[in-house]
């Protein structure tokens, strides 16, 4: 951990330039600076080993604070605006916060309980220049991420700093060969853990972060500091590409050295017609879900002859101190050439869910002394070892990059309505994918069921269209058909 | 129908919003529903409506509705 942050210690990096807010320059010191302030105001709660959530916004004192909690020896929970308030309600009483950093004054959701601090407030007068950094074990946790969880309750993934270790020192070992001071694009809400690669990265090399900001319209924003800042190394969402799409023949980002796509599965044609865009880059695939930490498959993208299973790319073979399994739905190994679930063990494997522990029961299971977890994805292995994303296993999808259980989203309507409730997910030509929400019953508008939903729901799981129907159609088992519901989405759909 | 009424009658239909009333200095932050997905629709039925078509550098540049507007009026000029 000492190494991952010596860049705080670091006098020869203090006038370089760290991050980039809105076309605004941050130099290191400056960083420095605001996270030793913050860090003594943690200090002075007496805080260790203790959940900060972190209320986050496009200013330099939230990646000040992700820092500050580090170095004071604490861990991270983030917690965003677009958050309705009971959510960030039941975040805060799950990780059990003691502290709230935020830019503003009044965080919804935190009454009187923890302590809020808007950072922006402090004063430097008076305080030591400097902040010792406090040393964690590789069991103590560095971040709980929540993510969308299918019984309406979002569920926080545990890291802890064993696991970020190893994810880091993979990193290392793929040699990116990026300049000095090289700039780093960061897309990536605070809340999705690829954020962490896209903050720590540039840091720890020395470089810049290029922040897309929230305010701003995202696939034009990250367009323009590829362009504008020659942006060296980039970690984007597939559906964020299908948005340039239509401009591809007016790219070219000759700078850009390393090109990784994540998040989402990631479409073959999209991938060939970006790497014409981005002519000197090395293209990959990261792919993982937040219970392994950040990505624990990698897939070096050619030129030609990519690997593709139904026009997917491949995802590759396992980070360094990462293992696949690929097992059948009783557990059991199954055969080459056999798809299968994929379980991914080793030390990127999270400790478990805070407080459900029926879940880590049934998830997190041990195989030959080894920890693995069950990602839910279905996958097959080629003979190099390579795997191949299929699909999903249950209800939960990547909606422009955003990890959402279809299920959740049911769940918070049907308790908000009183009504039976289906949601699917259509994809359109461009790739691009829509949430749609039926709703059994036509005495009710969309309007007030959209209503009662913002309630519950982030705006990224909020349908972006809410449609009435009389009786859903069943198939032959008398179950709910969400494939006619998607057929008859599509044929209405004017795309 | 002047560009603004227009795109006014465009940005309801796009962002849902029946009542929106659109003025130069507007941006995404200030709609609700204005975000990538609805913006790349807008944009598409901007270009559909006035018969032209964007280039990705001139819409990089636009910071505000009224600096669609002006672009909106220098293409059908």
């Amino acid at each position: 951990m000492r190494e991952i942050l010596s860049f705080l210690y670091n006098p020869s990096l203090s006038e370089s330039s760290a991050l980039c807010l809105d076309d605004t320059y941050f130099s290191y010191s400056q960083l420095r600076e605001r996270v030793f302030l913050i860090a003594r105001h943690i200090d002075a709660h007496q805080l260790r080993n203790s959940m900060i959530g972190i209320y986050v916004s496009d200013h330099i004192d939230t990646y000040a604070s992700i820092l500050a909690v580090w170095i004071t020896g604490n861990a991270y929970v983030p917690l965003h605006p677009s958050y309705p308030s009971g959510r960030i309600e039941s975040i805060r009483e799950m990780a059990d916060l003691k502290l709230v950093l935020s830019t503003i004054e009044d965080v919804p959701g935190i009454s009187d309980k923890p302590v809020t601090t808007n950072t922006t407030r402090l004063s430097i007068e008076g305080l030591p220049p400097t902040y010792p950094l406090i040393e964690r074990s590789q069991n103590d946790l560095a971040y709980i991420l929540f993510t969308s969880g299918s019984t309406g309750v979002p569920k926080g993934v545990r890291i802890n700093w064993g696991n970020l270790q190893s994810f880091l020192r993979h990193v290392d070992s793929m040699h990116l060969g990026l300049p000095e001071q090289a700039r780093y694009l960061q897309m990536f809400e605070f809340t999705f853990d690829l954020s962490v690669v896209s903050i720590l990265l540039p840091l720890i090399h020395g470089g810049t972060i290029y922040h897309v900001s929230s305010t701003r319209v995202k696939y034009l924003e990250i367009y323009r500091l590829l362009e504008e800042y020659e942006i060296h190394f980039a970690i984007i969402v597939p559906s964020v590409l299908a948005m340039l799409r239509p401009y591809f023949d007016s790219i070219l980002l000759p700078n850009l050295r390393v090109m990784a796509l994540s998040g989402e599965a990631v479409p073959l044609g999209l991938t060939q017609a970006w790497q014409v865009c981005c002519p000197n880059a090395q293209f990959y695939n990261f792919y993982g879900p937040t219970e392994c930490t950040i990505f624990c498959t990698v897939y070096k993208i050619p030129r030609s002859e990519i690997k593709s299973h139904n026009g997917i790319v491949c995802i590759g073979s396992p980070t360094i101190d990462s293992k696949a399994q690929l097992r059948d739905e009783s557990g059991i190994l199954t055969s080459s050439n056999l798809k299968g679930d994929l379980w991914i063990g080793g030390a990127q494997t999270s400790p478990g869910y805070i407080h459900i522990e029926e879940l880590n029961a049934r998830l997190f299971l041990e195989f030959e002394g080894i920890r693995y977890y069950n990602t839910g994805d279905i996958v097959i292995q080629d003979d190099d070892g390579d795997l191949f994303y299929l699909g999903r296993k249950d209800h939960q999808i990547k909606l422009n990059g955003y990890r959402v259980e279809l299920s959740e989203v049911e769940y918070q309507a049907e308790q908000h309505l009183k009504l039976k409730t289906a949601a699917i997910v259509s994809t359109d030509q461009k790739g691009i994918h829509h949430l749609i929400l039926y709703v059994e019953g036509t005495e009710i508008d969309s309007e007030t069921i959209r209503a009662q939903l913002q309630k519950a729901l982030p705006k990224y799981m909020l349908p972006e269209t809410i449609l009435l129907m009389q009786t859903f159609p069943l198939n032959q088992n008398g179950k709910l058909d969400r494939n006619q519901l998607r057929s008859l989405y599509e044929s209405n759909s004017p795309q | 129908m002047d560009i603004q009424t227009r795109l006014q009658d465009l940005f309801r239909v796009v962002f849902d919003a029946p009542n929106l009333e659109i003025r130069p200095d507007m941006t995404a932050g200030d709609v609700e529903k204005w975000d990538s997905l609805t913006h790349l629709l807008m944009i598409e039925r901007v270009e559909v409506e006035f018969q032209i078509k964007f280039k990705l550098k001139e819409l990089i540049k636009l910071k505000n509705v009224g600096d669609l507007m002006q672009l909106i009026q220098e293409k059908i000029t």
